[in-house]
Formats: structure tokens, C-alpha cells, sequence
């Protein structure tokens, strides 16, 4: 198990070596003058200016540059923002911006996973029931939608036919709060409607993995060998079915976080949710290359982790590879 | 005309009659599939909508029309938008670019995943290592703030849309085709081609590719698929071109005019709608084709 | 990806007395397994039992449902798989496969059904303390004790076990054997085995059940069987087998193979491959009729037959 985890550990690290050397040269293809993706143009101050073409090297040759960009990365220096003229661009991604991402997120992750996997297994065992049909369907009509047209009618028929959700943002503007039970109240209010198109959005992909990989269990002769123990249905199906067939549900998680991220930046941006995926939106609407070169840096860092993290899970739910 | 010349002109009208009578096998089985007749029939609805566009859409996309934010009636179907034009044939107009970049996207997509996948199956070695270790990093990365930044460094426009996706989508049909390109190296009738001196162009034109189509086509629909909901989604955010309307870029308009929080559905709902059929239409036929494909999935 | 119907066994009709053992043997696809399911109630969805009665300690089971089968199986009658390497669930310690059993129907509280799961398998020959090991931390063999602990978990009447040994080398399947043979007899099982392999059964068995084709060909005693078989293609199973001991003869085997239990051939589905065949055997199905004591066959020219061949006979 230890040289198991050694060996994908080394290999996520090379991964995000490559996905900060893709970053470094990313943002230096543009037409025109390349540095000015660090150093920008009116919106940053001379001095300030002056400041990075030192920090980053900009005068130098190529390989240097590159070096400084890594010594930067490791020194938390990501450059500074554009649009906010000026201010670090670590705080504005570690800031408010990444905590309201990860609530959304996380939420409706596992919100999304718990009931994709216990309506998957349940219609696998229902097979061609008019349950599973229907569930089958809706996850084809759900995956055939785009995120944002399902943002926009939840808006459509949820904030102006019903008027139940707020249309946008992640607060009402202008209140104050008397404690914080009210401003948490508010701020979920705000978050249902993201949070319902995210989840709706990633249920129908759950779900039809987790019926796949149980209907592949089904086949296994040991569970013939549980059926002719006379265990009870429900036994059969959580004891032994479920165990195994939520393994391969552990490798598609990790896939998902990238997906995820897609899926928010396209929510957050419909429903005006104060987050990092509104915030590529912005900084790409307001050319501004050192946020998207940082959030780049942030987005692979998560996910390469996420993928880890899966494959110790894994590691940890199976006992061929255990020992 | 020698022997061997006649020889070599029988077997080439041979290899046609099998690749004919595959195919035929294949259609056979095809046609059993309901799902995977509405499929078909649902992307060619939209296929012969975008060629005859101009023929029955009842106005020019781009003309002025009527007042604003007309509500559905007979004479605008789909009602106006934010200016007046009618929404209808917009939305008809607009299957041209939708379909237009969906398939000619995947359609580079596939062409260069497939490449990737044979050179770094048939060579392995460090060719593969490394063609593989770069497949992994744009598989993790999240594709559409990706493509959004490309999208910014690049800028606007059609064509850079269909550069972002392409760029960015090959990856699935590497993998693949790579897996297949590894089992069917390990066939007997690659070495052969191999012991009698075969170049490895040759070899991997005429043994592997063939073998490998077939699964190729069935990815390919799930390709496209991905194409268009990618179009949708960057020309959702501004970056289509206002000139040639996707669907996508109708909805696009329909959000900057205010269409969710006023609540005019009829400019949301239909763009969207098409959308989603054609991706059905995509999934099935995919789903359909993997079936036949893949017996072992029929034993379930 | 049409469907058809395959009548997988028809007319099997055999009874199984206390401590006894029965074989049923044939080629694959004879209809064995689908019979010793059937028992158990555990035919895959698809399949169903059209006709006919099973009947133990009086009870029909036919006529039970799904959930009343549950209380039965495992401690009635239990089953040992071939191939036990998908048979027992790699994510579960087997130790727990074990004791699922029992808990579920003996009503012992965990500690005491591990207890009894440790006796198990020192009674199979494995080492107790393995009860926490899993399933891929044994050796093919093992595996199977460990099948063959875990269908005596319940003290069972009744134990099928379908081709046993089929899976494992020559010197480990005479261990397997063995073992079965001491656990039968210790223990007073009633034991049907199945398999395609004649030899085991005349190892094991006090009665066999040859199968063709979904049907019974012939059943009686091991050694009648043997020694004065009355069906061709017992015959033909027979002589298939060199002999050390005896002259030097040519090598019989069965020309052609199994039919396609979807449509299966007129009369006597054995007809096509038997040397012996007439017109007869080609319209009408056989009787499956005594000829002896506790021996039953199904062929139109059995005495023709033995006539003809009593002069070969080895």
C-alpha cells in the first residue's frame, strides 16, 4: 500500500509540474507584447509596474522568467489583479470568493452523490421498472441541458413565476443582520438556486454510473452465492452489491471535481454567486491575465489533490490493493 | 492486365464488399434499435433545418421586425427579442452555427485524439509515456474555465471557438484509441503484417485504423455532444459571434436583455430546448451504436 | 437479439435419501446446474420452473414464494460453487461471509457464530485464525475449503456441489474429494454432485444420474452404471475413458455436440450422435422406463444393444 501511494503521489506531482509549466507559457502565446500579461496596462501604476518587471523578471530571458514564476508560486506571490488595480491577486482568490465556491460545491457534490448513488442502486435492483425508466430518462434530459439554460429557467420559474429564490447574488443588498442565524438564513436562501441547478445538473451522471456499476456487479457469481445464502434482498443489495460497486464510484468523484468547476463558473455567473467561477468570468470579460494565470494555478492544485485523495480512498475501500 | 494485377484488383473489390456487408450487418442491427432510430431522425430533423434555413424561415434573422418582446403569436412564433427581430428565425438560423461547430469541432477533436492515441499505442515506450502523462494534465484540468482562458487570450470569434474546443477535447478519444491500438498490437495479424516487411505507416493504415473506426465513431458521438454543449456555453458568455448567431448566442441576448428576470420564456425556452434534442439525438445514437458494438454490455 | 426458449431440462425426476450421494453428471449445457438451481430456487431472471413438484420433508417447494425459499436455503439445503474465487465477495473477510449466514437464521450473536465459522474451517483443514483474511489471500484450493466451511455454516440436510473441483489441480482436487467424502459421512449430508467428470463421480457417488440434453439418460447405482450401463451415450462416456489396466483398444469418443436447447431434435435428442440410431428414435421420444432394481433408462433398444455388445465388453 505504501509504494502504491509513493508511486501516485509522485505521479500527481508531476502532473501539476506540467500544469504549471502549461501555465507559464500559456499566457506568454498571446499576440503582441507577452508581458504584459504581468504587468498589464493603464489600470496599474507605474511603480507598481516597476515592482513586477523586478519580482518576475520580465527583462530577463525566457528560462529565467520562468524560474522567477516558480519561485514566485512557492513564495505565494501570484502577481497583482487588473480590475482591482492593483491588490494581490492570492487575496482575492483566497479570500471570500473561494469559501462561498467551496459551500456551493461541496454542497451539492454531495448532496448530488448521496442521491445518485441510493436512487442508482435502487433502480438497478428495480431494473425496467417504470422507476428506473423514469429516473433513466431524467438523467438524459438533465445531462442534454445546458448548466446555464437550467440556471436560467430555474430563475425563470422559480424567482419571477413563484418568486421563492432571490434572482441573484449572495446576499440581499442593504440589510443588516440582528445575529447570525438571520445572515446564514439569507445567504442559503441565495444559495438555492446555484445550488439546485449544480445538483440537479450532476445527479443524472451519478446516478447512471453508480446503476452501471451495480448491474456489472449483478453479474458477479458472488452474488448468486449471497442469494443462494438466503439473505434478504435489502442485505444482498447494501452488504454486497453497494461495497463493490460504489469502487468505481470513488475514480468518477475525482473526475467530477473537474467537472464541477466548469458547472459553477457557469452557475455562479447565471445566478451572480460571489465565487471563483464568477470570478474567471469577470477576470476574463476584464482581460485580467494574473487572476486567471493564479486561479489556473489554484484549479489544478485542487483537482490534481482531489484525484489523490481519490486514489487513497481507493486504496482504502479495497482490499486487493491494501495488502 | 497480368495475374497479378488482376489478383490485386480482385482483392481490392473484395475489401469492398466486406467493408459494404459490414456495414449492412451493422445498419441491420441498427435498425432493430428504436432509440436509436429516433436519434438519427432527430439529427437529421436539424440537419435538413439548417440547410433549408432560408427557405422556411418566415423573416431574416437580422432584420427588425416588430416591437420588442413580442409574446408568442402566429405571426412570430417564438415571439421578438430586445430589438424586434423575430425570434423564431433566429432560432432556425442559428441550427446552422450550432451544428456547423459542433461537428466540424469534434470532427478535429477526433482526428487529433485518434492521431495521438495510434502513435502513442503502436510506439510506446517513452513516446507514450510522455503523450500520456500530457493527456492526464488536460483530462484533470477543468475544461471550460480552460477554454474561457483561451478564449481571453485568443478572443472572440467562431473560429477561435472551435480552435478552444479542439484543443482542449481529445482527450477521451486518445485514451481509447490508445487501449485499442495496445490489444490490437498484440494480434496476430500485426506481427504478420510486421514479418513480411510491412512499413509501420503501413501496418497501422491498414490493420489497426480499420479495427479501430468502429469504436471511434461510437466516442465520436459523445465528442460531439461535448461540442456543442461547449459552444453553447462560450457563446452563452459573450464569445460567439453576434453576426452568426448560435443558439447559444441567442440565449446569450436573451440573459443580457433581462429574458429570466421579466419573464420572457419565449426567448429562454426554445434556443434551449433545441439544444438539448440535438444532444439527445447525439446520446442516442451513441448509445445505440455502443450497444452493437459492445456485446458484453447486451449481457446484462 | 432475438429471444427464444430453451427448455433446459425436462423430465428430470430423481429422489435423494439421507446420507446419501447422488451425482448428476453430463457434457456442459446438459442441464445439470439449471436442475440443482431450480432446487434452490435461484434460476436467473429469465428463467422459470414450468412443470412439476420438489418435494422436501413434504413440503413442495415449487409452490413457495421468493421469501419463504429464504428460511430454507442455507439451512436445508446449501451450496458449494466451482471456481470460488468470484464465488466469495472480494471486499468482505470471509470470516464475515461466514457468520452472515448464521446470524441471519440461528439467531447468535456475532461472537458465538465466529466461534462456530473458527470450528469450520479447523474442521475443512484451515488454519482458524484465517477467518479474518480475504478471499484473494487464498490459494485456489483453499478457496473452495473455504466454500465448502461456509455451506456447513447452517448444518444443513442437504448439500449440492456443482463441479467442485473442476477448477483445481489433479492432487489438490483428490484432496478436495477427499475431504467431502470424510465431511459427508461425518456428518450424515445428503450430497449431489455435479460434474462432467466421470471419474469423480465414481470417487464419490452411491448413485448416478446420467444427463443428456436436459433430460435423464440413465440413473441407477455408481457400479451398475458402470459395470452394466443400458444407455449409448453412458456407454460412450464409459469408454471414453482408457483403462491402465486393461488391453489396449481404440480411443471412443462422442462424435458432434450438444444440441441447441432452443430447438432441439426430434425423438431422442441423443439420436444425432448415436451410432445406434433408426427411424424410431427419431420420431419418438423414450420412455424413461426400469430395467432393474433402482434402474432407470431412457432408450427405445437398450436390450438390442447390451445383446449386440455384450460380446465387446471389456
Amino acid at each position: 500500500m505504501r509504494d502504491y501511494l509513493i508511486k501516485r503521489g509522485a505521479s500527481a506531482l508531476v502532473t501539476l509540474g506540467l500544469a504549471i509549466v502549461l501555465n507559464f507559457f500559456l499566457f506568454r502565446i498571446m499576440p503582441g507584447d507577452p508581458t504584459r500579461t504581468v504587468t498589464g496596462d493603464f489600470r496599474i501604476t507605474p511603480e507598481v509596474r516597476q515592482a513586477l518587471v523586478h519580482q518576475f523578471g520580465l527583462d530577463q530571458p525566457l528560462w529565467v522568467q520562468f524560474v522567477l514564476y516558480v519561485k514566485n508560486l512557492l513564495m505565494g506571490n501570484l502577481g497583482v489583479s487588473f480590475q482591482y488595480r492593483g491588490t494581490a491577486v492570492i487575496s482575492i482568490i483566497f479570500g471570500r470568493r473561494l469559501f462561498n465556491t467551496f459551500i456551493l460545491m461541496g454542497s451539492s457534490i454531495t448532496v448530488a452523490l448521496i442521491i445518485g448513488i441510493v436512487v442508482g442502486t435502487i433502480a438497478a435492483w428495480k431494473r425496467e421498472s417504470k422507476f428506473d425508466v423514469s429516473t433513466v430518462i431524467f438523467s438524459l434530459v438533465t445531462y442534454s441541458m445546458p448548466v446555464f439554460w437550467l440556471g436560467m429557467l430555474i430563475i425563470l420559474i422559480f424567482g419571477y413565476y413563484l418568486g421563492s429564490i432571490p434572482i441573484a447574488g449572495t446576499m440581499t443588498v442593504g440589510i443588516t443582520y440582528s445575529n447570525v442565524l438571520e445572515y446564514a438564513a439569507d445567504y442559503l436562501h441565495h444559495m438555492t438556486g446555484p445550488f439546485v441547478t449544480l445538483t440537479i445538473s450532476f445527479i443524472g451522471y451519478y446516478f447512471i454510473i453508480m446503476r452501471d456499476s451495480i448491474l456489472d456487479v449483478f453479474t458477479e457469481d458472488y452474488m448468486l452465492t449471497a442469494k443462494a445464502k438466503g439473505l434478504s434482498n435489502r442485505k444482498i443489495l447494501f452488504r454486497h452489491a453497494m461495497r463493490n460497486a460504489t469502487l468505481p464510484m470513488v475514480s468518477v468523484i475525482a473526475i467530477e471535481v473537474t467537472y464541477l468547476f466548469g458547472g459553477a463558473t457557469m452557475t455562479e455567473t447565471v445566478f451572480s454567486w460571489y465565487g471563483i467561477g464568477r470570478l474567471i468570468y469577470e477576470a476574463v470579460v476584464m482581460a485580467d491575465f494574473p487572476v486567471l494565470q493564479g486561479v489556473f494555478v489554484v484549479m489544478a492544485v485542487v483537482v490534481i489533490t482531489a484525484n489523490f485523495c481519490a486514489d487513497i480512498v481507493y486504496a482504502l475501500l479495497d482490499p486487493r490493493i491494501r495488502y | 492486365m497480368t495475374a497479378q494485377e488482376q489478383a490485386a484488383l480482385q482483392v481490392k473489390e473484395d475489401r469492398f464488399w466486406i467493408y459494404r456487408r459490414r456495414l449492412g450487418d451493422f445498419w441491420k442491427l441498427y435498425r432493430q434499435s428504436s432509440l436509436g432510430k429516433l436519434g438519427l431522425g432527430i439529427v437529421l430533423f436539424f440537419v435538413v433545418v439548417a440547410l433549408v434555413a432560408p427557405w422556411i424561415a418566415p423573416y431574416d434573422p437580422f432584420a427588425f421586425v416588430g416591437d420588442p418582446f413580442l409574446k408568442p403569436s402566429l405571426a412570430h412564433v417564438f415571439g421578438t427579442d430586445q430589438v424586434g427581430r423575430d425570434i423564431f428565425s433566429r432560432v432556425i438560423f442559428g441550427t446552422r452555427i450550432s451544428l456547423l461547430v459542433g461537428l466540424v469541432a469534434s470532427g478535429i477533436t477526433i482526428v487529433i485524439g485518434s492521431v495521438i492515441g495510434l502513435v502513442s499505442g503502436y510506439l510506446g515506450g517513452w513516446p507514450d509515456n510522455v503523450l500520456m502523462r500530457i493527456t492526464d494534465l488536460f483530462l484533470i484540468l477543468p475544461s471550460l474555465p480552460l477554454m474561457l482562458i483561451m478564449a481571453a487570450i485568443l478572443g472572440k470569434g467562431i473560429t477561435n471557438i472551435i480552435i478552444v474546443i479542439a484543443v482542449l477535447d481529445w482527450t477521451a478519444t486518445a485514451r481509447m484509441v490508445r487501449s485499442q491500438t495496445l490489444s490490437l498490437k498484440e494480434r496476430p495479424f500485426t506481427e504478420a503484417s510486421r514479418a513480411i516487411g510491412s512499413t509501420d505507416l503501413h501496418t497501422i493504415a491498414r490493420h489497426i485504423v480499420p479495427n479501430v473506426f468502429p469504436l471511434v465513431f461510437a466516442n465520436g458521438m459523445i465528442a460531439i455532444v461535448d461540442a456543442i454543449l461547449s459552444e453553447a456555453g462560450l457563446s452563452f458568455l459573450g464569445f460567439g459571434d453576434p453576426s452568426a448567431p448560435s443558439w447559444g448566442m441567442v440565449l446569450h441576448f436573451a440573459d443580457t436583455a433581462g429574458a429570466t428576470v421579466n419573464g420572457y420564456w419565449w426567448y429562454i425556452v426554445p434556443p434551449g430546448i433545441c439544444i438539448m434534442l440535438l444532444v439527445m439525438g447525439f446520446a442516442f445514437i451513441s448509445y445505440s451504436t455502443d450497444q452493437i458494438l459492445n456485446p458484453r454490455l447486451r449481457r446484462r | 437479439m432475438q429471444q427464444s426458449v430453451a427448455r433446459a431440462v425436462e423430465n428430470v425426476s430423481f429422489t435423494l435419501k439421507k446420507a446419501e450421494k447422488l451425482g448428476l453428471a453430463g457434457e456442459s449445457g446438459c442441464g445439470k446446474t439449471t436442475t440443482a438451481l431450480s432446487i434452490m430456487k435461484l434460476l436467473p431472471p429469465g428463467g422459470r420452473i414450468l412443470k412439476g413438484e420438489i418435494l422436501l420433508d413434504n413440503e413442495d417447494l415449487v409452490k413457495k414464494t421468493d421469501r419463504e425459499m429464504n428460511s430454507i436455503r442455507w439451512k436445508k439445503i446449501s451450496i458449494v460453487f466451482q471456481g470460488a474465487m468470484n464465488a466469495l465477495n472480494p471486499v468482505i473477510r470471509v470470516g464475515d461471509q461466514v457468520t452472515e449466514a448464521i446470524t441471519e437464521k440461528e439467531k447468535m450473536s456475532k461472537a458465538e457464530a465466529l466461534q462456530r465459522a473458527r470450528s469450520l474451517f479447523e474442521l475443512v483443514g484451515l488454519d482458524s485464525s484465517r477467518v479474518s483474511d480475504y478471499p484473494h489471500e487464498f490459494s485456489g484450493g483453499m478457496r473452495q475449503r473455504v466454500m465448502i466451511a461456509m455451506a456447513l455454516a447452517c448444518n444443513p440436510s442437504i448439500v449440492i456441489a456443482d463441479e467442485p473441483v473442476t477448477a483445481l489441480d489433479v492432487v489438490v482436487q483428490a484432496r478436495i474429494l477427499e475431504l467431502i467424502k470424510e465431511l459427508q459421512k461425518q456428518l450424515s449430508l445428503s450430497v449431489i454432485m455435479i460434474t462432467h467428470d466421470l471419474s469423480v463421480i465414481a470417487e464419490t457417488c452411491d448413485r448416478v444420474a446420467i444427463m443428456y440434453a436436459g433430460k435423464i439418460a440413465e440413473l441407477g447405482k455408481a457400479t451398475d452404471i458402470y459395470k452394466d450401463s443400458w444407455h449409448p451415450y453412458t456407454e460412450a462416456l464409459i469408454t471414453a475413458f482408457p483403462s491402465i489396466a486393461g488391453p489396449k483398444r481404440r480411443f471412443n469418443s462422442v462424435p458432434g455436440d450438444p444440441p441447441d436447447l432452443t430447438s432441439p431434435p426430434t425423438g431422442c435428442r441423443f439420436h444425432p450422435r448415436c451410432p445406434w440410431q433408426d427411424a424410431m428414435c427419431r420420431d419418438q421420444d423414450p420412455e424413461y422406463r426400469e430395467v432393474g432394481p433402482d434402474h432407470y433408462v431412457a432408450c427405445h433398444h437398450s436390450e438390442e444393444i447390451r445383446e449386440k455388445l455384450r460380446g465387446e465388453r471389456v
